[in-house]
């Protein structure tokens, strides 16, 4: 027999059986957390390889003044600031590609 | 003609400001020490009304806990609980530790974010001297928890594994460009987000205002922009605390 008056604890409770009691749907939720996790991915990439030139730039503008070597520690740090952009371009790219195939991996799965 | 053209033109341009004054940094209480400026300015006082703001919140909504959460309550059990599975997923058991530094940055910025989208409130995170000092602050936490956790070993972080060891002298100066140009990248994103965003809205309200008539417009858009906004302030605070979270977790787990 059920309780006529029953408390908030007993109210929740009950609440919480419930929502336990519907099925999980496992893979929209993955769906959605891959999406947060591109978006990252997607701010990133607009703003990685230019900041790698900025820092490196700044560095050689720092290198030249100390050593006096204008202008070759601005052009030797732009040379490897660009290629550390690339680099962390590529990175975030394979790091997407593989976020993705791992997705259509547990998609196919929770379909079979 | 020419001449009244050129007056009414003039008396526009002196009642609406420019689009980047919204930007301007005003000394409310100057103060100098030494040759350094260290007034209190409209920026303090925001930076102030965020921190009181989540205090004011937090305060409020967790002052008396119920088994039943009110809004307040819940909202704040989201966020800390959105953070702590985002900071357990993306640094590890490990990342724990660090909870209360992620928590309070991403407070900060969200507060920060959010409350520059109240009219005639100044946009903290707008200014970029404010956004590089907290991606500063995340990189040199980082450093000291990467060197304190694996001591001399930290240095192996700039040398990938599988490079063979001849491109050392090439590839470890690119690493070290890569890991120096976080800070930058964390500050320049953010700031450039929010202060583009603002100066569109106050570019789009300028046409509503210059427009007459036709200037229901842009308010349409200036409304919707607003909302993708709101949006932006939301996603960057998020952004800003993912990339702290990964970070951490290059610094513990090393790569």
């Amino acid at each position: 027999m059920k309780n006529q008056n029953p408390t908030e604890e007993e109210v929740l409770s009950e609440k919480i059986a419930l929502f336990r009691k519907k099925p999980v749907l496992f893979p929209q939720k993955f769906s959605q957390d891959t999406g947060k996790k591109q978006a990252v991915s997607f701010f990133r990439v607009g703003s990685e390889f230019v900041s790698a030139i900025i820092a490196s730039v700044l560095l050689g503008l720092g290198v030249d003044a100390i050593f006096e070597t204008q202008p070759f520690g601005i052009l030797g740090f732009f040379i490897m600031g660009s290629i550390a952009g690339f680099l962390n371009i590529f990175r975030i790219l394979r790091k997407m590609n593989d976020e993705s195939a791992s997705k259509t991996e547990n998609e196919t799965d929770a379909h079979l | 003609m020419h001449a009244d053209t050129q007056n009414l033109s003039t008396k526009a341009s002196q009642k609406i400001h420019s689009p980047l004054h919204q930007f301007e940094i005003k000394a409310l209480m100057p103060l100098h020490i030494g040759k350094y400026d260290v007034s209190f300015t409209n920026a303090s006082v925001f930076m102030v009304l965020t921190v009181l703001f989540i205090l004011i919140f937090f305060t409020g909504a967790l002052h008396k806990k119920r088994i039943i959460p009110t809004k307040f309550q819940l909202m704040a059990e989201m966020l800390y609980g959105f953070v702590a599975q985002q900071l357990e997923e993306t640094a590890g058991k490990e990342g724990k530790i660090y909870f209360p530094f992620v928590f309070s940055l991403f407070l900060f910025i969200l507060g920060a974010n959010l409350l520059g989208m109240v009219p005639y409130a100044y946009t903290v995170t707008s200014q970029i001297i404010v956004t590089f000092s907290l991606a500063m602050l995340v990189f040199v936490v980082i450093t000291c928890v990467g060197i304190l956790r694996h001591g001399r070993d930290f240095i192996t972080y700039f040398m990938p594994s599988g490079v063979p060891k001849v491109l050392f002298p090439l590839i470890v100066p690119i690493e070290l460009i890569s890991y120096l140009s976080r800070p930058v990248s964390l500050s320049i994103r953010l700031f450039a987000n929010m202060m583009a965003g603002h100066t569109m809205l106050k570019v789009f309200a300028i046409f509503t205002v210059v427009m007459g008539m036709w200037g229901v417009a842009p308010l349409v858009l200036n409304i919707v922009l607003t909302v993708f906004e709101i949006m932006v302030a939301i996603l960057q605070a998020y952004v800003f605390t993912i990339l702290t979270c990964i970070y951490l977790h290059d610094a513990i787990h090393l790569h």
